[in-house]
């Protein structure tokens, strides 16, 4: 009995070597960073960065290949007839798309990623100025290995709060809601410091790409709006105007505390009131004395009034480029559903009337006053 | 082996539990939300309710024959001739059972996992645990579901994740859909719940207080529809709605997008785990085949029956057959069990009336 019962063990060990879904590192090349740009005779062009082989090269050079097909698919199929070995996007860390690319349907770009169950979807996606491959192939002055680099500038942006997460997942929710709009980082070059920057928010109108884009510091008041407030969030504003030197008359407060309701009115216009209470530390103040209630009263009402002057000029940038980037749709859909077209929406969307209200509360100043 | 050959109510509980809950909840919230859109969650509520009135109907029937297993009521009622043809019935049910779920184990592994690895492969590795614990006796198979119970949470952990940045606004409006879409959606939502039929078949063997115990047993449906209704209203605070009709495998996809900070893709961990559960309920159904073989042949040959159900389904599952035609089998499948686990029984029951059969008093 002992004997048949290890013949059986030896035996079903057998089963267990399953070779035929083994995918070896030696055989692969791990792409972390791809930007994808429309030609001119309308194939997509595909550039993969490959992190080198042997990190001990001091050279630090990154493989990028370039390659244009009908699809990705066939873009990705020809590169692997330039690599030494099968090109690999199950680790993609960052998605770059270009302009052009953008102002098209970018879903059927991106659907072989949602498609395919070996890819990363918690990777990231940006807008580029200008063509991805171009930025690809700019020289870049950063200490970390370039195939990582650009996923590593997205994320220390979401942690000053400039940028919301959005990972490809989070964009195709985004994208397939008629009621929310996409938004995206937006990147460009910068020349003098021959490094990529992030230069705000991208807009989309549905799936395309708006052309329009919102500043770093409107994408702060975004990003406080959507009550993505985890990181530390930071604005900066001219409080006075004539102190000296000229540092002295800014103001940066930190928001530890973001309290956000947007509702929807039931009337024919849709008005849209946007309340928001706010928590603020000041972190940088140079005239100090900050105190005593009355003073403490006259910042938090200037604060107030700032804010909501952004706030009704970041409504009226995303209504002109009928970029729905706050989902108010999604809130009609919800809670007026009779009124809710979604074919028409977005022309309704920009006629909306925005009534803003702030509550800035000042609850501290650091450890001097 | 243990000779009493009985289960506690705890234990029936349990097999219902992880017979109901297989691979089908894997994909389950898509195949409601086709048709029920946001309200799906009200669809499937609907839905457990149904099944439980059924349940109520299985433990009339269980406490008016309290001596006989399933098929010995059927024989009683119908006569020895029609029980006979009801019970060949049975069989082609559960060896379709068989192998509908082993297909949709392999589709599930091959999408996901193993892209490459063949088919027979897959599915053989499927069948020899499910042997191994099949031929067993319902002591055994009582004590493996309890032990694996725990593993049941593990799903309810992970998608939690979800509710870091939920959207609740996807669900409203409540009712939206219309009542008739949300009476539509109760067909798939009660679909996803089979498997109930355990209560009929494995309540035989509870004796001790019964009464007591097969009570206890009824709350199973409730739980799985709690369940269910958990991992519905999950998936659609993740996905809008029209993402989520076009997506197959939604707790696998939440999974897949879910960030850790020390775990990348823990769909695929998470899948190898299920996979367990997947098996445990594909056991109950072997053996329930066996068993129906065994008592239509009348011997006590219960590891030969084993062997065969699953000869015959393991080849059944292996013939080349198109994902369409594996649909058509399905949705086939899915529109008869009605008849297997609602009709049949409903009509034992009447017939039991109508015949005035000395079955033991309800009241004693």
């Amino acid at each position: 009995m002992k004997k048949r019962f290890g013949l059986i063990l030896c035996c079903s060990t057998l089963l267990l070597s399953s070779c035929w879904d083994e995918r070896l590192l030696k055989e692969i090349q791990l792409v972390f960073t791809v930007g994808y740009d429309q030609t001119e005779n309308g194939e997509v062009a595909v550039t993969s960065v490959v992190p080198p082989v042997n990190p001990d090269i001091k050279d630090n050079k990154n493989i990028n290949i370039y390659k244009t097909g009908h699809t990705l698919r066939d873009a990705r199929y020809k590169a692997d007839l330039n690599v030494s070995e099968h090109l690999d996007y199950s680790k993609l860390q960052m998605m770059l798309l270009g302009e052009e690319l953008a102002k098209e349907d970018i879903y059927s770009f991106l659907d072989v990623v949602y498609r395919n169950a070996a890819n990363n979807l918690s990777s990231r996606l940006a807008v580029v100025e200008g063509e991805a491959t171009e930025l690809l192939y700019h020289p870049l002055r950063t200490q970390f290995d370039i195939s990582q680099y650009y996923a590593n500038i997205i994320e220390s942006s979401e942690l000053v709060g400039v940028l919301p997460k959005i990972s490809l997942q989070t964009a195709c929710t985004l994208m397939f809601d008629p009621g929310g709009d996409l938004y995206l980082p937006y990147l460009t070059y910068n020349e003098e410091m021959a490094r990529a920057e992030v230069s705000g928010i991208a807009l989309f109108n549905g799936r395309k790409y708006t052309g329009t884009y919102l500043t770093a510091e409107q994408g702060t008041l975004f990003n406080v709006l959507m009550d993505n407030t985890e990181g530390s969030v930071r604005m900066t504003k001219k409080y006075t105007e004539d102190k000296q030197p000229e540092v002295a008359n800014y103001m940066t407060v930190e928001i530890p505390n973001a309290d956000v309701s947007i509702k929807v009115k039931d009337d024919a216009l849709l008005t849209t009131s946007i309340k928001v209470k706010l928590k603020i530390v000041v972190t940088e103040y140079a005239p100090n004395n900050i105190v005593g209630k009355e003073k403490i009263k006259k910042i938090e009402k200037w604060w107030e009034e700032e804010l909501k002057k952004d706030t009704l000029e970041l409504t009226q940038i995303m209504q002109e480029a009928k970029s729905d980037g706050l989902a108010i749709g999604r809130r009609v859909a919800a809670f007026h559903p009779k009124r809710w077209n979604e074919k028409e929406w977005k022309n309704q969307f920009a006629n909306i009337p925005f009534e803003v209200d702030y509550d800035v509360e000042l609850t501290g100043t650091g450890i001097i006053d | 082996m243990n000779a009493k050959n009985e289960i506690t109510g705890m234990q029936l509980f349990f097999i219902i539990v992880q017979t109901q809950i297989g691979v089908g909840i894997l994909s389950m919230p898509t195949d409601i939300g086709k048709i029920a859109k946001q309200d799906a969650w009200i669809s499937m509520m609907l839905a457990g309710i149904t099944v439980q009135i059924i349940v109520l109907l299985y433990m009339f029937l269980l406490s008016k024959f309290p001596e006989d297993t399933y098929y010995g009521m059927v024989n009683k009622c119908f006569g020895s001739i029609f029980g006979k043809l009801i019970m060949f019935a049975y069989i082609i049910y559960f060896l379709s059972v068989l192998v509908v779920s082993m297909t949709g184990f392999y589709q599930i592994i091959a999408s996901w996992i193993f892209f490459e690895t063949p088919k027979w492969v897959i599915l053989l590795l499927f069948a020899v645990p499910a042997v191994y614990m099949a031929r067993e006796n319902v002591v055994l198979l009582a004590r493996f579901k309890m032990l694996i119970s725990f593993l049941l949470p593990l799903l309810f952990v992970i998608l939690s994740w979800v509710y870091f940045h939920p959207q609740f606004l996807y669900l409203l409006p409540v009712g939206g859909t219309g009542t008739q879409a949300i009476l539509e959606g109760i067909k798939p939502a009660i679909f996803a719940l089979m498997g109930f039929e355990a209560y009929l078949f494995f309540g035989y063997y509870v004796k001790m207080n019964r009464k007591k115990e097969l009570r206890k047993a009824a709350f199973a449906t409730a739980f799985v529809t709690s369940f269910y209704v958990f991992t519905i209203i999950t998936t659609q605070v993740f996905f809008y709605i029209e993402e989520l009709i076009i997506v197959p495998y939604p707790v696998l996809y939440i999974m897949k997008a879910l960030e850790f900070t020390l775990l990348e893709r823990i769909d695929l961990i998470f899948l190898t785990i299920w996979m367990i559960i997947a098996l445990s309920s594909f056991i109950s159904f072997l053996f329930l085949a066996a068993n129906t073989l065994e008592q239509f042949f009348s011997k006590g040959k219960h590891t030969l029956m084993v062997y065969i159900s699953i000869v015959i389904s393991y080849i059944a599952a292996l013939l080349p057959t198109s994902i369409s035609s594996m649909d058509k089998l399905t949705s086939i499948l899915l529109s008869t069990s009605l008849v297997f686990t609602a009709a049949i029984p409903l009509i034992t029951l009447l017939l039991s009336f109508i015949r005035k059969l000395p079955g033991k008093d309800i009241k004693s």
